[in-house]
């Protein structure tokens, strides 16, 4: 990195630092930034920071938000009967715009990972554990990923709630709906047919 | 099964080369370290479980580059096929095969299998039990994209479960997230266990049948399955043994901060005439024995998938005796099996079957087709 100018090289190493960005993409990336007119540069810069100091965790679901609570929480529309406990607020996303789940979300950050360090404590779980003495509530949905992380995670968090008497499902896994099964890959397929059902 | 053509770019000493194959026998000649095994390499490669010597991605790629790429085209029952693969310095390789991108490499093994026989294999006898565990691995998983994903979740559940033992003993996780992990780990556990004795008891009579013949019939191979932990009788109990297993070692495993039972620590015990053979084989039974487990693999993947796996033998051709050359040479011709082969010396050939093979000549990273 000596070669480039001093704040050159300062911007490579932070790109370099995202997921997924290696030296050469930092570097690919850094000349993009360059040559954009420093209008550009300075509405990203500050995309960064806004997104940073605007934002915050949502007390009750844990969310990102930027009103606390979030407009989940707040919407008394919403069924309060359902908890769908996700890893990711990109994943409350995902599920929003299926349009068809309209109870409550919380987001985990994470799952559980003892190679990362992350046990319970690290997760929003005492958080999730506040909110279930709710009146309305009846079934926690989890739908962590179906990694063994996730997995491992799912089996937690039922081994905590089910003893409270409420219901706790697991999303299905298996095949895409509308795909053609010749498509899918071997190993979903093979989950579907494990998850089969009579009919 | 058949590779007709295969592209190597950036790959270990392949600059660039593309070559047709001959549909029945090929051999690479050359003297040593001109790249005939990184030939064998990258034609094992297309089945999907990786390097046979255990090489990364970064050791396959030619000095200074930023890319490999290995692109085939072949037949499977008569229908062809397109296998792309790329690596470019990305946590994972780009896999297509008939231009779709495959989720998991070993899904290949839908186009290619392969079973490759080296001289490293003489340690499938006296090595460590890792050796045995992954021709097992390797063997079950070509006929069984199941059983990988079973291996796969039940390795990095493993390694979160002695993350976990080690973090227990430095005082940062409970005993109740071994329980957790505990369960995580051992309907996997019972799985790929089940689907190994499976396997063995397939793969074991051909094993035999074939190192009684290369024996002369004096003498008699046996494959027995050694597992970490007590197990009962009836298949329904083993979860139960298992679990047994894994809390009556609790302690000593917090100790030791690693998982000490397990399908990752069974062995595949080999035994000539009752005989232990990790103890007393000789060179030439090792060989024999090596020898009849890859073939004993060719005939289990028949078994399977009713047609033949492309068979690379690196290097062992000087190993077997004239005798037994010509007639491993002459069955796999017969039963239309591709084969490659890599040798220093033609001689080690039979003349009578020189009209059937395709030979190339290996030199620098180069190879072309040959006749002398």
């Amino acid at each position: 990195m000596l070669y480039y100018a001093e704040p050159v090289s300062k911007l490579i190493e932070e790109l370099s630092k995202l997921p997924g960005v290696g030296p050469k993409t930092a570097q690919r990336l850094a000349f993009f930034l360059l040559r954009q007119s420093r209008s550009d540069a300075v509405a990203l810069a500050r995309a960064i920071v806004d997104a940073h100091d605007k934002t915050k965790y949502c007390s009750s679901c844990m969310n990102l938000t930027e009103r606390d609570p979030c407009r989940f929480c707040c919407d008394e529309q919403r069924d309060q009967s359902l908890i769908c406990v996700v890893e990711d607020p990109r994943d409350v996303v995902a599920i929003e715009k299926t349009r068809d789940y309209h109870g409550l979300y919380h987001v985990l950050h994470g799952s559980l990972s003892p190679m990362e360090g992350i046990g319970p404590e690290q997760l929003k779980i005492k958080e999730l554990m506040s909110r279930l003495s709710s009146p309305h509530l009846r079934e926690v949905i989890v739908a962590s990923n179906p990694t063994v992380e996730g997995e491992a995670t799912a089996a937690y968090l039922a081994r905590l709630i089910k003893p409270m008497g409420l219901k706790v499902t697991r999303i299905a896994h298996g095949l895409p709906v509308g795909g053609d099964l010749e498509y899918a890959d071997q190993v979903t397929l093979l989950r579907a047919l494990e998850g089969r059902r009579e009919l | 099964m058949e590779i007709k053509s295969i592209e190597l770019v950036h790959f270990r000493n392949y600059e660039q080369v593309k070559v047709p194959f001959h549909r029945g026998i090929n051999i690479f000649v050359g003297s040593n370290g001109q790249g005939k095994t990184n030939l064998l390499e990258a034609i094992a490669l297309l089945s999907g479980n990786g390097s046979h010597r255990d090489a990364k991605d970064t050791d396959m790629l030619s000095w200074q580059k930023d890319f490999y790429r290995i692109k085939a085209e072949g037949l499977t029952f008569n229908h062809p096929f397109q296998i792309d693969l790329l690596y470019s310095g990305e946590k994972r390789k780009k896999v297509q095969l008939n231009g779709r991108t495959l989720k998991r490499i070993y899904d290949l093994s839908e186009a290619v299998n392969t079973v490759i026989f080296s001289p490293e294999d003489l340690a499938l006898v006296k090595g460590s039990p890792s050796e045995r565990r992954r021709f097992l691995d390797r063997e079950i998983g070509q006929t069984s994209p199941a059983y990988c994903d079973v291996l796969q979740r039940y390795q990095k559940a493993i390694t979160q479960r002695n993350a976990l033992l080690r973090r227990i003993r430095q005082k940062e996780a409970t005993m109740a997230e071994l329980d957790l992990w505990d369960e995580q780990v051992a309907p996997l556990a019972v799985e790929l266990l089940q689907r190994r004795l499976d396997s063995i008891a397939k793969i074991a009579p051909y094993a035999r049948q074939i190192y009684n013949s290369l024996s002369e019939g004096k003498e008699e191979l046996d494959l027995t399955y050694r597992s970490s932990f007590p197990l009962q009788y009836d298949r329904n109990y083993w979860l139960d043994d298992y679990k047994k297993a894994l809390r009556d070692r609790r302690s000593e495993e917090i100790i030791r901060q690693v998982t000490l039972v397990g399908p990752h620590r069974d062995d595949l015990q080999l035994y000539i005439n009752k005989r232990e053979a990790k103890l007393y084989a000789s060179q030439g039974q090792q060989r024999s024995i090596a020898l009849s487990l890859k073939l004993a693999e060719i005939a289990f993947i028949y078994y399977f998938r009713k047609e033949y796996p492309i068979v690379l033998l690196d290097d062992v051709m000087s190993e077997l005796d004239p005798q037994r050359r010509e007639q491993l040479l002459k069955d796999l011709h017969r039963r239309q099996v591709q084969v490659f082969i890599t040798t220093t010396h033609l001689r080690a050939f039979p003349a009578t079957m020189m009209k059937e093979m395709a030979l190339f000549r290996v030199q620098e990273g180069r190879l072309w087709p040959t006749s002398e």
